[in-house]
């Protein structure tokens, strides 16, 4: 035995022994892990899942038939007055109202 | 309750199994460095080690890489409670099984804790938890080379240290 081994031999052996352990310490550990982490992965995926679903929910439901029924209604109102400026503007002055503030005339 | 699984080295393993397996040497390396609520700590080990299952890649033993997040842990916990380790150091600990010679395993742990860090964690793992020099590597994230170097220089200061406490080892 080398004089480095019996160095380690000697510390290992005059080191204070470990405690003895907590009975039960395995049933209180799985305890604690039910009440912690495992718990918290499962709330935090449902918490997670139910945000998402009720954003998507909220944008099919609520906010893409407004924005769907707003953009028509500006579709329509943009042709309505498109072609009342055409009706009301002579052809060479169509140019002016199309490209109005534009230094080229196509 | 339902027990949980981990999976480790590519197969599934009982998570119970694992920490029956590991319980006593995750324990034995936290006790070396002298921290408060042991048993608290042994467990949030465990339950980190659960948690970071994921990054466990099977290049290493189960046992090496409890004992690596355990190290670290320790080092975690000693630093955010150095005002309570200063306590421990002066008065030593007696909820230790008693030996005859338990002062001198109090001159060991005092000894022990006046090291650098890493002349302390090497001397723990290799000399005291008897871990090969190729696991301390793994353990400590460190070459095997450094390993061996940090042991040589760890041991010259520690039987130094014992020698001035009046021990001859």
């Amino acid at each position: 035995m080398s004089s480095e081994d019996r160095f380690d031999s000697f510390l290992k052996a005059h080191s204070r022994a470990v405690p003895a352990a907590p009975k039960h310490h395995e049933r209180l550990f799985f305890a604690r892990m039910a009440s912690s982490p495992a718990s918290i992965e499962t709330w935090g995926v449902t918490v997670l899942g139910g945000g998402v679903l009720a954003a998507a929910a909220s944008w099919f439901f609520l906010i893409s038939p407004l924005q769907s029924s707003r953009s028509t209604q500006e579709l329509t109102d943009s042709i309505q007055t498109y072609n009342e400026l055409v009706d009301d503007t002579e052809e060479n002055d169509l140019y002016e109202v199309l490209f109005e503030g534009s230094a080229t005339r196509p | 309750m339902a027990r949980p699984w981990v999976r480790l080295r590519g197969r599934e393993d009982d998570f119970t199994a694992l920490y029956r397996e590991n319980y006593e040497a995750v324990r034995s390396v936290l006790f070396r460095f002298q921290v408060l609520d042991l048993d608290d700590l042994v467990q949030e080990v465990f339950i980190k080690a659960y948690r970071n299952r994921g990054a466990f890649r099977g290049e290493a033993a189960s046992r090496t890489w409890l004992i690596r997040i355990a190290i670290n842990a320790a080092k975690d916990h000693l630093k955010s409670s150095r005002a309570s380790v200063k306590t421990i150091e002066l008065e030593p600990r007696h909820h230790g099984a008693e030996r005859p010679d338990s002062g001198l395993a109090d001159t060991i742990e005092s000894c022990l804790g006046r090291l650098s860090a890493a002349h302390r964690d090497v001397l723990i793992v290799c000399a005291i938890e008897g871990y090969s020099m190729a696991e301390a590597a793994v353990i400590l994230d460190v070459v095997e080379g450094t390993v061996k170097s940090r042991l040589s220089a760890a041991r010259l200061e520690m039987k130094e240290l014992l020698k001035r406490e009046g021990v001859d080892p």
